[in-house]
């Protein structure tokens, strides 16, 4: 047993309200700089969309990630040792800045500047590439919100394995639903982007498992760009070198959130440690055939924190009792571990994320306002109170389970994310979700009598204390709550930069020379 | 003329290949974020493809069979002995500086005329380009008028490379040769002289290590079995991948 | 400091020194060594002259300077309208003498050999003059000579020493041959220009540079010299009823259709390749709508 430490994250996409606070706050901090500026490492997608870049989940067009043919060993898809170097000239499934986005400005100054004239003046967009006027075509948030449905909502890949009937009946006006989808960097256990690098420039740091690129050695054979299926490595086209989200790793070993979860509004970001086995790293991703056994897999590798065995195995790889006690106290392991309620993004695309989801309840319980009450009256369970106002968010169903049954938001669209395609996963994710709700219904407003209460919860598989901790940690956890983040070591903070003795006297993150594009 | 030659084939090669060291061995330790290819395929993808796959598989085929000729020269001699072989290597080798120079004007065509890629265009690079162009030119006019060069620039050009490399320079034969040549050597010398002084850098960072390393790479600030034991020694080096 | 700055200086640094390192000239050897060689191809020392005049007592005809500057460049010399060059240029056909970069020790080496061996001159008693090797006449050579030398030259049969083949450089207007190379001589009628003597020598111990350069350490042996006289004797004679080949054409032509297979190729290899970007569909689409 190889125990290493891994900062992972869990978003509760239930609480996402796509303000893209996030986005902003990292950009404002890490891409605002030429050639940086279309990228987005930290991006809120609206869910049916086709993403950022567009149809970035479409393997077949971006070649990304790990594939793996029956009885062989994972193999990357549009990436590779021998494939990599023969297509280093020109890779053939390079995203282009179209798939993107141009990046644009305003001409702020003519509002103000402008001769006086007939006309009002009017800020041109002006591209950030060019300099020169442009029409925008495209943005980073495009499809925010469902807008342009036709073109991107129903282009998202994970619709595939719809039928038409279903689609029809997903993107019908009046039942449209969508949630959103927060998205950085997933720091994976095996990463496509590592792999795919001819340099050697992208690393995993065995600390904390941040993966970064080495700035100094990536020399824009543009590898990663493909080989990563969440398109999470972005190539800066000013300097020639790809970049992408480093978790804000300067402000992690400072003791402080990442930005874009310490700015959330809705405070749906969890981050804290994670054991896992890295022997079992190559054993997961190479020989297991099914990619909906890759959920189980993943989450057997993650160790338990307060199993003698682990502790004493972790301490032998020198694991420092701080962040073994960070472990036990991690919000992620209680998300992913202890209740279950958080999957991977993608598990197929077997980089093994250590970016967990809690799916989103919410569209699924938005459905049962279209269900016809009149006939749901009379089978009125007598244990469940019933509204007839049509409440958007109903609770209270004669039949325990019947919002999530008769979902008009596919389940099978949310399996295709988070789980591989078994939708029994997210079944039951989102009945322990709901049962906490009923529990805590009964709880607070008491209109819930307290053998369903029992009910649900037992059929979900919870406890009340289980429920207790669910409810807390997802709508009152305070910040130490929510990230819990070990100490860096003072004695190993600055060499987890560099060099001690390079960094004395020198400011910043390492850079002694300016990051200037060469010539 | 003794004094040009003197310059050209003799001055110039030590004079590119000093700079040449010096500069790329200044620029790597000075300033090694300057170290990279600088792909514009993100702004650009599909003109690239018919202009770096042309241009780099081209030059990769020359690069390879003048270097090919100046380490075996003998069986390159003998290879080129019987008349078919001759034919099928120099039509081959024209074939390949044919579309290097078809792929470089592409490239050139393709930075000017793409405004995207005007602001990631420096005056080196069109220099590069240029010089390129003028000396692949050069090259397919040796190869067509000064036949068969294959064979005879192992028997000739190789002693003079060759008397460059061991600090003997031996001109004799170079010198007597027509002067669309020495111009093609001259231009081969300015080149590589240039060479720390352009994105060709990233010719020095090919990264065929790639085909041995282990596709995945975790670094460690500290030697990690060892940091927590106190009896082990501090010690400067850093671990490495595992 | 400014990388920029440092460009400079540095470039004009190394610049400098290379030049001054390169004009150094290397190399030494004596007079013997030097003549036999490269003069002997077409000079004897008192043994009569060959394509070019016999060099016997020439210490004492010229002066070292203008043997120095002959030696060095004779064309340069007859081209400044020495009238002593120019009549020996045309007296001996107008084939030109090959220069050579010899340093002055150099070229005083191989005065003082040939002062030694002209007649009087200290070596002669003992070598009687200097002169190549006669070898067997070239009236001896058969059909089978000739076809021994047409090979050679060819390549089909492969040079002794392992020099390389005549036709890389030397074209031969032949019907039974492959259109030989263009870098140096038309040798279809070398054998009436330098005649017997003057081929042998030439072939057996090549005095032109770059054709020396070809044939150090691998010299032809007598019987390819004498197979490739026969051979360039018989091309001569038979010259008129040949057909000129133009290779180079055909090199150009078939040139451009490999270059035409390779980007096919690439074309081919890649055809899987993503064209474009996956929005492009969407825009289309959009301004169609519009």
């Amino acid at each position: 047993m190889d125990v290493r430490a891994q900062i992972s994250m869990v978003f509760h996409l239930d609480k996402c309200i796509g303000c893209h606070t996030c986005s902003i706050a990292c950009k404002n901090i890490w891409t605002d700089r030429k050639g940086a500026e279309y990228m987005w490492w930290n991006n809120v997608e609206t869910k049916p969309g086709t993403g950022y870049p567009t149809k970035w989940e479409d393997q077949e067009i971006y070649k990304g990630g790990w594939e793996k043919k029956p009885g062989g060993n994972a193999r990357l898809k549009g990436a590779g040792k021998l494939r990599g170097l023969l297509n280093i000239f020109h890779n053939p499934h390079l995203p282009v800045i179209d798939d993107y986005y141009e990046p644009f400005t305003y001409k702020y100054l003519d509002l103000i500047e402008s001769p006086a004239g007939d006309d009002q003046p009017t800020a041109r967009p002006v591209s950030l590439i060019t300099g020169k006027p442009m029409d925008i075509k495209m943005g980073p948030n495009w499809d925010d919100d469902l807008s342009g449905t036709p073109d991107y909502a129903r282009q998202d890949p994970n619709l595939k394995d719809l039928s038409p009937a279903e689609q029809e009946a997903m993107f019908q006006l009046e039942r449209m639903a969508f949630f959103y989808l927060p998205r950085i960097c997933n720091h994976c256990l095996n990463p496509a982007c590592v792999a795919s690098c001819p340099s050697g420039a992208i690393y995993k740091r065995g600390e904390d498992g941040v993966v970064l690129i080495n700035q100094k050695v990536c020399r824009a054979w543009r590898m990663c760009v493909t080989a990563c299926p969440y398109k999470k490595s972005y190539f800066n086209w000013g300097t020639g070198k790809s970049e992408k989200c480093i978790l804000c790793y300067p402000r992690l070993e400072a003791g402080y959130a990442p930005a874009c979860m310490h700015s959330c509004v809705g405070r749906i970001r969890y981050l804290g440690v994670m054991l896992y086995d890295a022997d079992s790293i190559s054993e997961v991703v190479n020989n297991i055939e099914k990619d909906v056994d890759l959920v189980n897999q993943q989450l057997g590798m993650l160790l338990d924190p307060f199993s003698e065995s682990v502790i004493k195995a972790a301490k032998e790889n020198g694991i420092s009792d701080s962040t073994l006690k960070a472990a036990q106290d991690s919000p992620v392991y209680k998300f992913v571990k202890e209740w279950g309620l958080a999957l991977p993004l993608h598990p197929e695309f077997r980089t093994l994320p250590m970016l967990f989801y809690v799916p989103p309840l919410l569209p699924v319980m938005a459905s049962l306002s279209a269900a016809d009450h009149g006939e749901q009256a009379k089978k009125m369970d007598p244990a469940a109170k019933f509204w007839n106002d049509g409440w958007l968010y109903n609770t209270s169903t004669e039949e325990l389970w019947g919002t999530i049954d008769q979902a008009r938001f596919p389940l099978k669209y949310l399996a295709s994310m988070f789980s591989a395609g078994d939708e029994e996963k997210i079944k039951a994710i989102l009945k322990k979700l709901m049962a906490v709700r009923i529990y805590r219904r009964w709880k607070t407003v008491g209109d819930v009598n307290e053998e369903k209460a029992a009910a649900v919860l037992k059929d979900a598989g919870l406890t009340a204390d289980t429920a207790e901790g669910i409810y807390y940690l997802t709508s009152l956890a305070k910040f130490d709550d929510r990230f819990v983040i070990p100490p860096a070591h003072r004695e190993q903070a600055i060499e987890m930069l560099e060099f001690a003795g390079d960094t004395k006297g020198s400011v910043g993150f390492g850079f002694k020379e300016k990051p200037e594009r060469g010539w | 003329m003794a004094i040009l030659d003197n310059f050209l084939l003799i001055g110039l090669p030590y004079t590119a290949l000093i700079v040449f060291l010096v500069g790329t061995i200044y620029r790597y330790k000075a300033t090694k974020f300057s170290y990279s290819s600088l792909s514009s395929q993100f702004l650009e993808g599909r003109q690239l493809f018919w202009g770096a796959m042309a241009f780099h598989w081209g030059i990769l085929f020359l690069f390879f069979g003048h270097l090919t000729a100046f380490l075996i020269p003998r069986q390159v001699i003998t290879f080129n002995s019987h008349p078919l072989r001759l034919l099928i290597l120099e039509v081959t080798a024209f074939a390949f500086g044919l579309i290097v120079l078809f792929g470089i004007i592409t490239l050139l065509v393709r930075r000017i005329s793409n405004p995207r890629l005007k602001p990631v265009t420096s005056r080196m690079d069109i220099v590069i380009i240029a010089l390129l162009i003028v000396e692949v030119v050069l090259g397919l006019l040796v190869a067509l008028n000064a036949r068969w060069g294959s064979t005879w620039f192992a028997a000739v050009l190789t002693p003079y490379l060759r008397s460059i490399f061991i600090l003997q320079p031996d001109i004799a034969a170079v010198s007597a040769l027509p002067w669309l040549i020495k111009w093609h050597i001259v231009g081969a010398y300015v080149i590589f002289g240039l060479i720390p002084f352009t994105r060709l850098v990233h010719l020095l960072v090919v990264p065929l290590h790639y085909l041995w390393r282990p596709y995945q790479r975790v670094l460690w600030a500290w030697p990690r079995k060892k940091v927590r034991d106190p009896n082990s020694e501090w010690t400067f080096t850093k671990p490495g991948n595992n | 400091m400014e990388w920029k700055a440092m460009k400079i200086r540095i470039v004009s640094l190394f610049f400098l020194a290379g030049v001054f390192y390169g004009a150094a000239v290397f190399g030494q050897s004596e007079g013997e060594k030097l003549f036999k060689q490269i003069c002997v191809a077409c000079h004897t020392i008192g043994q009569g002259k060959l394509i070019g005049p016999d060099l016997a007592g020439v210490q004492q005809r010229r002066s070292e300077d203008w043997l120095t500057r002959f030696i060095r460049s004779s064309q340069t010399v007859i081209q400044s309208g020495d009238p002593v060059a120019t009549a020996l240029f045309e007296e001996y056909n107008r084939i030109p003498m090959p220069d050579n970069n010899y340093s002055d020790d150099q070229i005083r080496a191989i005065i003082s050999y040939i002062a030694e061996n002209s007649p009087g001159g200290p070596g002669a008693a003992e070598t009687g003059g200097i002169s190549p090797a006669p070898g067997r006449p070239l009236s001896e050579a058969g059909e089978a000579n000739i076809q021994a030398g047409k090979n050679l030259f060819e390549g089909r049969t492969r040079l002794n020493n392992g020099g390389p083949t005549c036709n890389s450089c030397h074209n031969v207007k032949n019907d039974a041959l492959m259109g030989g190379g263009a870098l140096a001589k038309d040798l279809t009628d070398a054998y009436s220009r330098l005649g017997e003597a003057g081929v042998k020598a030439i072939v057996g111990n090549p005095p032109f540079p770059a054709m020396k350069q070809a044939y150090q350490n691998r010299p032809l042996t007598e019987t390819e010299v004498f197979d490739l006289t026969a051979f360039l004797q018989h091309a001569d004679r038979v010259r008129d009823t040949q057909q000129a080949k133009n290779y180079r054409t055909q090199l150009l032509f078939s040139g451009l259709g490999g270059a035409l297979v390779l980007l096919l190729l690439f074309g081919g290899f890649w055809t899987r390749s993503k064209r474009g970007s996956v929005n492009r569909k969407i825009y289309d689409r959009q301004i169609k709508t519009i």
